[in-house]
């Protein structure tokens, strides 16, 4: 017994290799060297600047699958005339993270086509970056002064619905403007950050202990996901390998964490066709994972587990609890899928083509409904026994429903699997390879792809960027929404479920 | 005494009212695990609502201004003309359904013209779904009432009411089964309960009847939530009356036999009303343009009620 | 039994069995579909239960329990196998949609009732005057064969005609010769039995149970 559980162990550890490669070029060449990679079937995962004296440093990574590969092209800009070439032609995720840095940074895109403010809002004073000026806080104009125009639907009888940023219920803000003709949606438009929280300077100057905990505050939903991402990043530019029985920990915690959270989103699908008896069963079952966790770690929201090379957490699991909850939850989807009014409001409701799904970069739960098949956990793994992958062809309403059903099945198995390397007694983590200065995470969280990326010099972060899916998948949910009803709309919302907090650092 | 009778029918739905949609929440909550609010939540919230001061949305007039109380005036004559607790109010002879179902419009439609009046999306929105709902009601309701007229010969609500009563026997025949499968559809559309539209949530964009009223505010709206509800147990009322009127009094004349009306209708309605309630537990919310479907389905029940009464003649005991 | 309350019970009865036929015109869920069948079978085994203790005709009785064992039994049983258990067991597509449906229902409904006044008025006793039930229910049963696309729903609607002719020949006679009805249900039997292996057939074939699939195939 033992020695085949060695014999595992040492495949674990053995088993993982990633290609790992970077390149410097300048502005002439950017667009083509991208376009290789991107080609090469590569999709571009993170962009990051750095403000150095003179410079900006502007990191595009770019991530790869079977084997898991990762390339890093980088481009200087200046400092007093920041510009760069748009990729907007070749990658509509590009041309978000451009707006994001003509934003945070003051580098402005070359050609971009929609080089119109993303992040900050029209009160924010023009001339004023959050990245780059002092922490002085600027004077914001009035928004009345500025406004902020959207385009317009014109046509007889096409109306406006204004909703948000302040919503009924315990909801981020956000805004959403809908063009209807009767009750079917024309356009839908989508106004987010509100609330930019500066998250990403917070990082710099902590150490890495403390930038753990801190990543557990960019979403809270995904406090183990993003801690575990900030976690693997710091470690990888540490040169650190984490042993056998912390890697599975891990991994137990991440699908404990996508247990309770779809769930969590299955009871309130059920909610908002007006099944409350669903919703209440479903947050039973999330309260039952909730404690679990609890046991396990003792937070509910798997906090405060992660160290640098470590994970806290007891060594018993409860996998009879967990058999238990996965029971209990048969039962509920058995109600939900032979619920004939259910069914009718899931089905055919708001299709995200896998066409749509793959131009604007989904990732997750709702690209795998679309049937994309992405997912950390088997494109860069950190263990060599993954979980079960499965993708559903739809990508309505219903898929995104049977997809979180489908994972938290695979989920259960794979915790169940994994149980075991918990009673192995290990050394502790060691620095295997040399340092670097930058290090490089991807972590399947369960929303879907986390990316960090951490730059760290003496000890300290010097430079730090955050990737959520949401920010991925947000565009998409107006897509979605095209010629589906406006009374549908908060059922398609919750069925996408992406965080502003995470999109909106 | 047979106006002081109609004084305490009216008395009795305003108060019984808030508590009865309280009782259907917290038997709502016990099925599913919850404890649920105090059944006294309801009165609580109308006390709270009518001390707060009024806000009128810039550029609204008088279809704003007077609608609450043209809804909640509309209903109080519902509850004057219909037998409750008593049949022979006075001037029950002169009403019939038909006046049931123009009482109702005229607040819907008042309710509906002041959510227009505020020209906001939601009050747009929800006056022209409600009032959707509210044109699909119209022929179903219409045909329920010519089936039960078949039975007693009038669409007068208190010969009904009287012929069932007589005839106790006559219900238990198909066409008063289709009648009231109708009827009971109607009652939850109007009221804008589950399958049809969803009183507990707070997602303005799927609201009906709460989008149109989503502007009113402080006594204003406590007078729209009151109406409400008194519309819900006015209905729940009448239809237990309708095919169910045991313990109604016959005349206004003894004391005795009004309190047992009474006692008899707040049994019947709590009973009514929990039933609905629980039943709702189990059922989702349509797609609103599944909605015509199902009050369609009210229909033809009507209808065929109307039919069976023709090739299924009436029993005479 | 008193004429009253046999009357009274026998309208009762014939009026879910009246019931249960338009619900199988609204519902969606095969399986549930299957179930409004099975109700609609025990509607007229309690319309032939009651004509015969009625009429103290052991025969009756006996046929209408072979009725309760065939119809509400055995045949929706055949054709609940017919219904993929993994996939779709829904009805997405029809060729007419369900609020209209159900509004065709009711007029066929009417129809049925102004085309047997003539029938009814020969022998205008009580029983007879329940008539057009059995009609419309044959005439929406042809409805359903006509625009449903899903083999097992046509198959529902074949032996929910089979049920409507058997409910007009209880209100049509007192009792109904043994060998004339249990000729009729062999055959249908038979019918079904033969539609259940093609379908399964088709099934293992296509991997779709859609008629307007299989039309593509023969071009």
């Amino acid at each position: 017994m033992t020695n085949s559980i060695n014999q595992q162990l040492h495949q674990i550890t053995s088993g993982i290799s990633v290609i790992r490669s970077s390149e410097a070029t300048d502005s002439d060449s950017l667009l083509g060297r991208v376009a290789f990679y991107l080609n090469e079937g590569y999709r571009l995962s993170l962009v990051c600047a750095k403000p150095l004296p003179q410079t900006i440093l502007v990191t595009y990574c770019l991530v790869g699958k079977n084997p898991d590969r990762r390339h890093e092209i980088q481009l200087e800009v200046k400092r007093e005339r920041p510009e760069l070439p748009s990729l907007a032609k070749i990658s509509f995720s590009a041309s978000r993270f451009e707006r994001e840095m003509a934003d945070l940074y003051g580098i402005i895109p070359l050609n971009h086509p929609l080089p119109k403010r993303l992040v900050r809002h029209g009160h924010w004073p023009e001339e004023w970056y959050p990245m780059i000026s002092s922490q002085e806080k600027p004077k914001f104009e009035s928004d009345r002064q500025v406004g902020y125009p959207f385009q317009e639907v014109a046509g007889s009888g096409i109306y406006e619905i204004p909703v948000g940023p302040i919503h009924a219920g315990m909801i981020e803000p956000g805004h959403f403007r809908f063009f209807a003709l009767g009750e079917t949606v024309i356009r839908l438009r989508i106004r987010l950050w509100f609330l930019h929280k500066g998250l990403e300077k917070l990082f710099v100057g902590k150490t890495p202990a403390e930038a753990i905990t801190l990543a557990e505050k960019i979403s809270g939903d995904t406090s183990f996901g993003h801690s575990l991402a900030m976690t693997m990043a710091i470690e990888d530019a540490l040169g650190i390998t984490v042993p056998t029985r912390v890697a599975s920990a891990r991994a137990i915690l991440l699908e404990a964490e996508r247990i309770y959270n779809h769930i969590g989103d299955i009871g309130a699908l059920a909610n908002d066709v007006g099944f409350s008896w669903g919703n209440a069963i479903a947050l039973d079952l999330k309260e039952e994972m909730m404690r679990l966790n609890s046991s396990l770690t003792q937070s509910r929201l798997l906090r405060g587990t992660l160290g640098v090379g470590t994970v806290k957490i007891s060594d018993h699991l409860d996998l009879i609890g967990i058999d238990r909850i996965a029971s209990k939850f048969e039962e509920l989807i058995e109600i939900l899928t032979n619920h004939s009014m259910v069914r009718d409001r899931f089905h055919g409701t708001a299709i995200l083509g896998v066409a749509q799904a793959k131009e604007m970069g989904c990732l997750g739960v709702v690209a795998r409904a679309s049937g994309i098949e992405v997912d950390a956990r088997i494109d860069h793994p950190f263990m060599t026994i993954g979980p079960t992958a499965s993708t559903l062809e739809t990508g309505d309403v219903n898929s995104r429903f049977l997809q979180r059903v489908n994972e938290i099945r695979a989920s259960v198995s794979y915790i169940r699997e994994l149980a075991r390397f918990l009673r192995v007694e290990e050394p502790i983590a060691q620095v295997s390879t040399p340092p670097r200065e930058s290090g490089f995470s991807l972590v399947e969280g369960w929303r879907g792809t986390i990316a960090h990326r951490v730059e760290i010099k003496d000890g300290i972060i010097t430079n730090a960027k955050i990737v959520d899916p949401s920010w991925f998948n947000w565009p998409s949910l107006p897509i979605a929404m095209t010629n589906t009803i406006v009374p549908d709309f908060p059922l398609v919302n919750k069925s996408f479920n992406l965080s502003y907090s995470g999109n909106d650092l | 005494m047979s106006y002081l009778s109609l004084i305490l029918q009216i008395t009795l739905i305003v108060v019984i009212s808030p508590l009865i949609g309280q009782l259907m929440i917290k038997i709502k909550s016990k099925a599913e695990g919850r404890r649920g609010p105090s059944l006294l939540q309801g009165v609580r919230e109308l006390g709270k609502l009518l001390k707060k001061g009024e806000i009128n949305p810039i550029g609204t007039g008088s279809a704003f201004a007077l609608a609450p109380a043209i809804y909640l005036v509309s209903t109080l004559v519902l509850s004057a003309i219909i037998p409750l607790i008593a049949l022979k109010l006075p001037g029950s002879s002169n009403y019939d359904l038909f006046w049931v179902v123009g009482i109702l419009l005229i607040g819907t439609i008042a309710l509906g013209l002041g959510g227009l009046d505020t020209a906001t999306a939601f009050g747009g929105m929800g006056a022209s779904r409600e009032l959707m709902v509210a044109a699909l009601i119209e022929p179903s309701i219409l045909m329920a009432i010519y089936a039960l007229s078949i039975r007693a010969n009038s669409s007068n609500i208190f010969k009904i009411v009287h012929a069932t009563l007589s005839n106790p026997q006559q219900i238990a025949s198909p066409q008063s089964a289709l009648a009231l499968i109708g009827l009971v559809i109607v009652v939850v559309a109007e009221a804008g309960r589950i399958p049809i539209d969803n009183p507990s949530t707070h997602l303005e964009l799927t609201m009906i009847h709460e989008a149109m009223v989503l502007e009113v505010n402080g006594p204003k709206l406590a007078m729209v939530k009151l109406a409400s509800s008194m519309r819900l147990v006015i209905l729940i009322g009448l239809v237990v009356n309708l095919f169910f009127p045991i313990g109604i009094s016959y005349s206004t004349s003894s004391v005795g036999s009004i309190i047992l009306g009474i006692v008899a209708l707040v049994i019947k309605v709590s009973l009514l009303a929990g039933l609905l309630a629980f039943v709702e537990v189990f059922l989702a919310k349509l797609r609103l343009f599944r909605v015509p479907e199902l009050l369609a389905g009210s229909f033809v029940f009507g209808f065929l009620a109307v039919t069976a009464s023709y090739f299924l003649p009436v029993i005479k005991a | 039994m008193s004429v009253g309350s046999f009357t009274s019970l026998f309208y009762f009865d014939i009026g879910a069995f009246l019931f249960f036929t338009m619900a199988i015109a609204w519902r969606k869920s095969l399986f549930g579909q299957v179930r409004l069948l099975r109700a609609n079978a025990i509607a007229l085994f309690l319309l032939g239960l009651l004509s015969g203790i009625y009429a103290k005709d052991a025969a009756l009785i006996g046929l209408s329990i072979v009725i309760l064992l065939v119809r509400a039994y055995g045949i929706p049983t055949i054709i609940a196998r017919a219904i993929p258990h993994s996939g779709d067991q829904w009805e997405s597509t029809r060729v007419v949609n369900t609020t209209a449906s159900i509004l065709i229902v009711a007029a066929i409904t009417a129809f049925a009732y102004i085309l047997t006044e003539p029938l009814v008025a020969l022998n205008p006793t009580k029983r007879i005057a329940s008539l057009p039930v059995g009609v419309s229910a044959l005439l929406i049963a042809v409805f359903l064969i006509v625009t449903r696309r899903r083999i097992a729903t046509q198959l529902i609607a074949f032996a929910l005609f089979d049920n409507a002719i058997s409910a007009c020949a209880f209100v049509l006679t007192e009792g109904v010769p043994l060998v004339v009805e249990s000729g009729a249900l062999l055959d249908v039997l038979l019918l079904i039995f033969v539609l259940v292996a093609l379908a399964s057939n088709m099934r293992s074939q296509t991997q779709s149970m859609d008629i307007a699939e299989l039309r593509e195939l023969h071009e």
